[in-house]
């Protein structure tokens, strides 16, 4: 069974439970892809090569044996090395966390995996500490995108764009503080879905922002996304910023069910902000869907702000040790921007923090007329690695900011977004749409994601580069 | 702020946070904070309503 099956990890998953395939050969196989394909796009940081063979061979003793078989069995797949993983150094993109001894425990998103029966192939790329749209790390060379090995696969969650749209994996775990799974998937072509803040537990991972980190899956076909969150969800009582809620499975995605879901499309910030190319992936998308409603967001700049604020300050402080004793082992590519964040005044942050609570309020408002909300992912395509002005309009931006521009505003006030792959029918680099609902209402972005993957309009391109 | 405000206030700033950076790089740090400033323009201008000035700085 090849692991570039499709990346299709339900197809994988079927195939092992029906005895078509062992695990021990589909993880044999993805450890093969891993090594034949990476080289050209440097996702992996680390292959755990040993834990894979053995959660593998376990599988298969399971099967042997007549049980039952979990979700996920045998499905490969990859986890940001921000994650613990026991037995690993977690170094979530540095190069001073690299003498840290080993995780002793593995995190509970890994643990969840493992117990859907899902098999641990390695880690994943990332810009350094969670801080970048791009993943063009110093330490270790960028993440090359696979549609194009000569430009960025998104970051921070780079690794898991280009791993999963290189078919490597069909699955990877990432984290989204202002749109670090979001940008990845559009930039790479794949399924992103950044929950609603605090469904997810963190517990296990190496924090960047505490008051707007999410963890979430990435995935090649939109049914292994919902598998993979199925498996992912969950309360966790260590974890204080997991909500305290049972999980709400959003089960197969079907695409017949979109009756009485209102969607509508963000405008203002969200067509200003962007580029023709992602404004015509929203175009098709709503084509499709027939989507006539347009909603402005008047909040969405103000959303943007504070989360940039709440972010330099947090990011900042969690790093002031750091920036005092070991300046120059840190990224250069955002160093400069840690320190200044550690400066910004307290009064800035409190205000931030305060907005952010209000503006969480007046959302309630836009769902009060839509359902889902349309956006686009990232302002325009993959750009050149190295590149570091935006052209949005007459305005020349900084890149690596930027990127961020229509990601940062949802995540700051928390709410789920299901970023889909809407590739252009001529074939160019692929680009995605953002599914936004209120808060708790995955169900209702998958719902959508269905549909537009029935009409055809959202599906994952094969790259050049692959397994 | 204007730059020399912007050097000012990061020079000092550093100095408080125990931040020991040469002149250079004090100078890219400023480059950083000012776009940081600039971002954060809306959200030092917006009013918040007296009940939202009470409540919690970090939402729940």
């Amino acid at each position: 069974m090849s692991v570039a099956h499709g990346g299709d990890a339900l197809a994988i998953a079927a195939a092992i439970r029906k005895g078509q395939a062992s695990a021990e050969a589909v993880a044999q196989d993805a450890l093969d892809a891993i090594g034949r394909v990476d080289a050209r796009v440097h996702a992996f940081s680390a292959v755990t090569r040993e834990r894979a063979l053995a959660e593998a061979r376990a599988i298969d003793a399971r099967y042997a044996a007549g049980e039952t078989l979990p979700p996920l069995a045998g499905v490969p797949y990859a986890v940001k090395d921000l994650f613990d993983v026991a037995g690993v150094t977690t170094l979530a993109g540095s190069k001073m966390l690299a003498d840290d001894p080993p995780a002793r425990t593995d995190a509970v998103l890994v643990a969840r995996m493992r117990a859907a029966g899902a098999v641990l192939v390695g880690t994943l790329a990332m810009d350094e500490f969670a801080y970048g749209f791009t993943t063009e790390n110093s330490h270790r060379g960028p993440v090359r995108n696979p549609h194009d090995p000569a430009r960025i696969a998104g970051g921070s969650s780079g690794g898991c764009g280009a791993a999963v749209a290189a078919r490597m994996v069909p699955l990877a775990l990432g984290s989204d503080t202002n749109g670090s799974i979001r940008v990845p998937s559009s930039l790479c072509g794949i399924w992103g879905l950044k929950p609603t803040f605090g469904r997810l537990s963190r517990r296990g991972s190496y924090p960047f922002v505490a008051s707007l980190d999410h963890l979430g899956p990435f995935a090649a076909t939109l049914a292994g996304l919902a598998a993979c969150y199925d498996a992912l969800q969950g309360p966790d009582a260590d974890d204080p910023a997991c909500a305290r809620r049972p999980p709400d499975p959003v089960g197969a995605p079907r695409a017949d069910t979109l009756d009485g879901v209102r969607v509508a499309r963000l405008g203002g910030w969200f067509e200003e902000r962007t580029t023709p190319v992602a404004r015509a992936a929203v175009d098709r998308a709503c084509a499709v869907l027939g989507v006539v409603r347009r909603l402005d967001w008047a909040d969405a700049a103000l959303a943007r702000a504070t989360a940039f604020v709440v972010t330099a300050s947090e990011g900042g402080a969690l790093h002031l040790p750091d920036l005092r004793a070991r300046y120059a082992d840190l990224e250069p590519l955002s160093r400069d921007r840690l320190a200044a964040g550690s400066l910004v005044p307290a009064a800035w942050y409190l205000q931030a923090q305060r907005l952010r609570a209000a503006m969480r309020e007046r959302a309630r408002r836009l769902f009060a007329d839509a359902d889902v909300l349309i956006a686009p992912a990232t302002p325009c395509a993959a750009t050149p690695i190295g590149e570091t002005t935006l052209a949005l309009g007459a305005e020349r931006l900084p890149l690596r900011p930027s990127m961020g521009l229509l990601t940062q505003p949802l995540s700051s006030i928390g709410l789920p977004v299901l970023a889909a792959p809407i590739p252009d029918a001529d074939g160019a680099l692929p680009i995605a749409v953002q599914l936004v609902a209120a808060p708790w209402r995955e169900d209702l972005c998958f719902r959508v994601a269905a549909a537009l993957e029935a009409a055809g309009v959202a599906v994952s391109p094969r790259p050049p580069i692959r397994a | 702020m204007d730059e020399d405000q912007i050097r000012a206030y990061v020079a000092a700033a550093a100095a408080a946070q125990r931040l020991a950076l040469p002149a250079d790089v004090l100078e890219r740090v400023a480059v950083e904070f000012g776009r940081i400033a600039a971002i954060a323009a809306p959200v030092l201008d917006a009013e918040l309503a007296p009940e939202a000035e009470a409540a919690s700085s970090i939402p729940p």
